[in-house]
């Protein structure tokens, strides 16, 4: 007796960009795995505070009970999170999300006793769930953009695998560390050559169309 | 995030639809709009005898006042709606007990997804008829193994009875639906018609039938997607088998259908409605158990089975033409064809058949519709979305770890089983997990029977093309 069930046929507006690089296979995996980061940053920052905050308040709850050295109980600590993303106004995708991912996670790390580990095990668990269903499983199944082959697109995916994993986890190291998505920041690219600004021509072309100096006044 | 806040006022809840009014308010825009509703539950008295008592009819408006508030209150893409209930109450029990409304509460935000509060006035003597009148000859069941079930007029409802009488399971089958509108109700109606003509057994069905009356001032249609619709028959359902003197209420589905996992990592939440899953029947049967006072259960006898194990049996008993006349779409097309034939319970609903190898008489939209209905099905097809999972499902039961694996990819829909479900309703949790992780299983192998993957292959290559 199923009602009606929704399914995704198109990748949600801020990823829908990352997903035509992918049909169309044009940029290298660095270049793509920092559009998948930035997708994941705003959608992070546009799924709002809240399903965050109901990680962290969770953990916090769950850690406070759990004697030293006792594992944690995981089954009680789903009833907590159900508890309170049941009083929980924000979007429901994310929350129903952050509900997922701190269960799953948790029954990950139930042996681990360090909260510092366990929050970084969760969030992992929500941005991974979070990448999975906006852009891995949200594709559409049969028609992609630019006629490419679903498998072409795994390809990709999979070669771009290491470098989405590296900045998934500068997004989970940041966001375990301020407790908040409102900081998430553009991982820095350290460059290997220092720069030579001797041949660096910092003049402005003038407007006549003549070689331009210093545009001094 | 957004005030999507409503409220429904009832009046006291009648019997016929012009005396029961219903206040709506809208607070985003601050409107409000007033319609009617009814229950009609004379039927109980005029074909079974039985006197409503106060705390059944209780339940009854419980039912039809979390049917309607779920279809009127309007959503908010993706947010979660406010909906406060404003009821007249006839028993202390209901009225003044905290874990009534509590239970209401967190049983609804798990079918819906929004936060529900419900305030209980005193209601006043006013009475249904089939409160106040009583039967010469009341029906009894006494000294007869009955059985009260959920009669949808789908396949599984079909099956489910056939397996049910075939086993000898109970000698009187109490069938109970709401024929929500004039559709499913001669949808209902035809096919237990169907099945008491070819089959002798004792039989009854018993429509509680809710009545709503657009007063022309509501500006938007209600909610097709409602989610807590399954909820309020089931409640509905149990009130009538507490009439019955009974203490359970069956409702047959297959197991996949019941768990309804989603297809794909992007269906979240209640994107997949959890109708039939087994903690939503572990909710109700604990509100009932509350309400009634006793140890009351609603259970789905078919969870470890496959739709079409369920369905292998109309075969045996020379009931598969009864199958054509049953309906599964989600979709239930404007149309002469009722079926689509591309959403994911007509096509759950033709696999089965397939697999259990029973001729699908039924028509689809999708094979009999013109050359337009067919591509904008073909376009809406939950096929490829279905194929992915069951691609899925087989990569995990390929390891070894295919348990843990599953518990872990679902945590709420199946890893909080074992837990919830040996506390609230005495199963044994972790072997009932099992079992569903054993019928995924066989429902995945199912999808590999070369008549499976003839009946699909074509539509599955119009699709891609």
């Amino acid at each position: 007796m199923p009602d009606v069930d929704i399914v995704r046929e198109n990748v949600p507006r801020k990823f829908r960009r990352v997903s035509e690089e992918l049909c169309k296979g044009d940029l290298s995996p660095e270049d793509l795995s920092e559009l998948v980061a930035k997708a994941l940053r705003k959608t992070l920052k546009d799924g709002g505070r809240s399903p965050s905050e109901l990680i962290f308040k969770s953990l916090k709850c769950v850690f406070s009970d759990v004697g030293i050295g006792m594992p944690i109980d995981v089954d009680a600590a789903g009833h907590l999170i159900d508890e309170l993303a049941s009083t929980s106004l924000s979007q429901s995708r994310y929350m129903s999300l952050a509900v997922e991912a701190f269960k799953a996670g948790l029954t990950q790390a139930k042996n681990l006793h360090d909260y510092g580990v366990v929050k970084k095990a969760v969030i992992r668990e929500y941005v991974t769930r979070l990448l999975d269903a906006d852009l891995k499983e949200c594709m559409p199944p049969v028609h992609h953009h630019s006629n490419a082959l679903p498998k072409e697109i795994e390809a990709r995916l999979s070669a771009a695998e290491p470098n989405i994993n590296s900045q998934l986890s500068y997004i989970v190291d940041q966001m375990a560390r301020h407790e908040s998505v409102e900081k998430l920041r553009k991982k820095r690219v350290k460059r290997n050559a220092s720069l030579d600004f001797s041949n660096l021509d910092i003049s402005i072309p003038r407007s006549d169309g003549k070689d331009g100096e210093q545009n001094g006044r | 995030m957004g005030d999507n806040r409503f409220t429904f006022e009832f009046e006291e809840i009648s019997d016929k639809v012009a005396q029961s009014k219903l206040q709506i308010v809208d607070h985003r825009n601050n409107r409000q709009f007033e319609t009617q509703v009814s229950i009609d539950d004379r039927v109980v008295l005029r074909e079974r005898g039985l006197q409503v008592k106060p705390y059944i009819a209780d339940l009854m408006d419980l039912a039809v006042s979390i049917y309607v508030a779920d279809r009127w209150a309007r959503r908010k893409a993706g947010y979660p709606r406010e909906i406060e209930v404003r009821l007249p109450i006839r028993t202390e029990r209901v009225r003044h007990n905290p874990g009534v409304i509590d239970c209401l509460r967190l049983m609804l935000h798990w079918f819906t997804g929004d936060l529900w509060t419900f305030r209980f006035s005193r209601r006043s003597r006013t009475r249904r008829v089939a409160e106040l009148q009583t039967y010469f000859f009341p029906t009894t069941n006494t000294g007869v193994v009955t059985e009260v079930a959920l009669w949808s007029g789908g396949l599984d409802a079909l099956a489910g009875l056939c397996n049910r009488i075939k086993s000898e399971y109970a000698e009187r089958f109490l069938l109970v639906g709401t024929g929500a509108n004039p559709s499913v109700w001669g949808l209902q109606e035809r096919s237990f018609k169907a099945l008491c003509e070819r089959r002798e057994a004792q039989m009854n069905l018993i429509r509680l039938q809710i009545f709503q009356r657009r007063t022309g001032q509501l500006p938007w249609r209600s909610d097709r997607r409602s989610r807590a619709r399954v909820a309020a028959f089931a409640i509905l359902g149990s009130a009538y088998a507490l009439l019955e003197q009974q203490t359970a209420l069956a409702v047959y589905e297959n197991g996949p259908g019941a768990l309804n996992l989603p297809f794909r990592a992007s269906e979240v939440g209640l994107d997949h409605s959890r109708g039939v899953h087994p903690l939503s029947l572990a909710w109700i049967s604990y509100l009932v158990s509350i309400i009634s006072d006793t140890d009351f259960t609603v259970h789905n006898p078919f969870i470890h089975w496959t739709k079409a194990e369920m369905c292998s049996v109309l075969d045996k008993m020379n009931l598969s033409a009864v199958a054509g006349i049953t309906q599964s779409c989600d979709r239930s097309p404007r149309s002469k064809i009722p079926q689509c034939g591309t959403c994911s319970s007509c096509i759950l609903r033709r696999q089965a058949l397939l697999a259990s190898g029973i001729p699908d008489t039924s028509n689809y939209l999708v094979h009999k519709g013109t050359d337009q209905q067919r591509k904008k099905y073909l376009a809406e097809s939950h096929l490829p979305y279905m194929m992915f999972q069951v691609r899925n499902l087989r990569q995990i039961f390929d390891s070894e770890s295919a348990r843990d694996d599953l518990m872990y990819k679902y945590p709420t829909l199946l890893g909080d089983i074992p837990m919830r479900l040996s506390t609230n309703s005495g199963y044994v949790g972790s072997d009932f997990a099992l079992g569903l992780v054993q019928v995924l299983r066989r429902y995945g192998q199912e999808w590999s029977l070369t008549e499976v993957q003839k009946g699909f292959e074509s539509e599955y290559a119009d699709i891609v093309n």
